[in-house]
């Protein structure tokens, strides 16, 4: 059955004798971890809502859990943060063939380079700060209020996401890959405790938050969201392999982006910490072009990925940072 | 090392099939396209016949590596020895 009936036969069984006609349904270029589908209820009483469906790729650089996105993107709305409302799920893929979620479309786009591209330099400056200050707000959020959606990460976070993210190493390698043993390694010698664990967006950038004009309306793919360490975005934002996406050469340096974040929510940032934190993004990077790698060989992706030398290189340097850091 | 020259060719060979099948191409382009699934067949008879023995060895050398990583104390020399010796393989590495 086509994607166009598979859908309409899913809306019509979420939403009963009022479903809506669904029209202008096209796919989103962008989302390595998802496929977007963006589409046009017209409901009975002629109202349009514009929505997104997304689908699990058969395979990709993520696998992640819709039903878990769902429950925690409904844990959200009336946060005030900016996460998508959603509509209607389909955990098991019974109807979409794939577990996929609806939900509703914001406005305004992804812009990747909003930091570093067209933009005059005071408004970049400007939406780098903004960037900063929603990663800080959701921090800020009441983990309480999301009720026990999200399991607890224990008292070291660190040591809690460097297993899972070592688990799907083990599943998804074919090969040795020395360089990650060895961060397994160094890492796991000096993983960071957490006072107050918080809700971590796991995958913060621009081109993640909707922009409409110059104005944030949504941060998006809560995927990977989970309770953890406030430090592990942060360490995210400020990894090397991401500065053109987060800073500005000579106006918004690491220092700055730290600086403000800690003011922002009235905190101090402990650089041992943070150092190891920027070492984990980089293996993580890793790790997903690990299984990238891995779609593809099984093919279940046609895109090729594989850990990359700029990324290993880039670990290598952390793990080198984290050793001078903790001697 | 994967992707071997093995899967990257098989994987455009995959990809170039997926065109021919789902999209329909103007008859010049799909005989375009049909002759570069060839030349990729071409290639694939090409690398199969390269020394066997250089992968194995590449292949038993990282398999090593990784094992004795776990066995070299935290913080010795000999660890940072070994990351220094893998910087410089990825620096090396042209991607």
């Amino acid at each position: 059955m086509e994607l166009q009936a598979r859908l309409e036969a899913f809306v019509r069984a979420s939403t009963g004798d009022g479903a809506p006609q669904i029209g202008g349904l096209r796919r989103l270029g962008v989302g390595r971890s998802r496929e977007n589908w963006v589409f046009d209820a017209r409901w009975p009483d002629g109202r349009l809502e514009p929505l997104i469906l997304r689908q699990d790729p058969a395979g990709g650089l993520v696998e992640t859990d819709r039903a878990l996105e769902f429950a925690v993107l409904r844990a959200l709305e009336g946060s005030g943060i900016g996460a998508p409302r959603v509509l209607w799920l389909d955990a098991d893929g019974q109807w979409m063939g794939r577990p996929s979620l609806v939900m509703h479309r914001e406005p305004g786009a992804c812009e990747y380079d909003a930091v570093n591209g067209h933009r005059p330099a005071p408004q970049r400056q400007r939406l780098a700060r903004e960037f900063c200050e929603l990663m800080a707000r959701v921090h800020e959020l009441d983990v309480a209020a999301l009720g026990d959606v999200l399991p607890d990460p224990g008292p070291r976070p660190a040591a809690t996401e460097l297993g899972a993210w070592t688990e799907i190493l083990r599943r998804d390698q074919l090969d040795a890959w020395p360089e990650l043993d060895l961060a397994v390694d160094a890492l796991a010698a000096s993983a960071p405790a957490c006072a107050r664990p918080v809700l971590v967006h796991a995958d913060f950038k621009p081109g993640n938050v909707l922009l409409d004009g110059d104005r944030i309306t949504a941060l998006l793919d809560w995927e990977l969201a989970h309770l953890g360490d406030p430090l592990e975005d942060l360490g995210w934002v400020t990894q090397p392999l991401r500065t053109r996406e987060h800073l500005i050469t000579g106006a918004w340096e690491r220092a700055d982006l730290i600086a403000h974040y800690a003011a922002f929510r009235g905190v101090e940032v402990d650089p041992a910490a943070l150092a190891w934190w920027n070492a984990f993004a980089s293996f993580k990077t890793a790790v997903m072009q690990v299984s990238g790698l891995r779609s593809f060989l099984d093919g279940r992706s046609d895109t090729l990925y594989r850990p990359h030398p700029k990324v290993l290189r880039a670990l290598l340097d952390a793990i080198g940072a984290l050793h001078a850091t903790h001697a | 090392m994967r992707p071997t020259p093995e899967d990257v060719l098989d994987g455009a060979d995959r990809l170039l099939r997926a065109v021919l099948e789902e999209n329909a191409l103007p008859a010049d382009a799909a005989d375009t396209v049909t002759d570069a699934v060839r030349m990729i067949k071409q290639a694939r008879r090409a690398v199969a016949g390269r020394p066997a023995f250089l992968a194995e060895d590449n292949n038993r050398m990282r398999a090593l590596l990784a094992d004795l990583v776990h066995d070299l104390p935290a913080g010795s020399a000999s660890r940072g020895r070994v990351r220094a010796y893998l910087a410089e393989r990825a620096a090396a590495d042209p991607g």
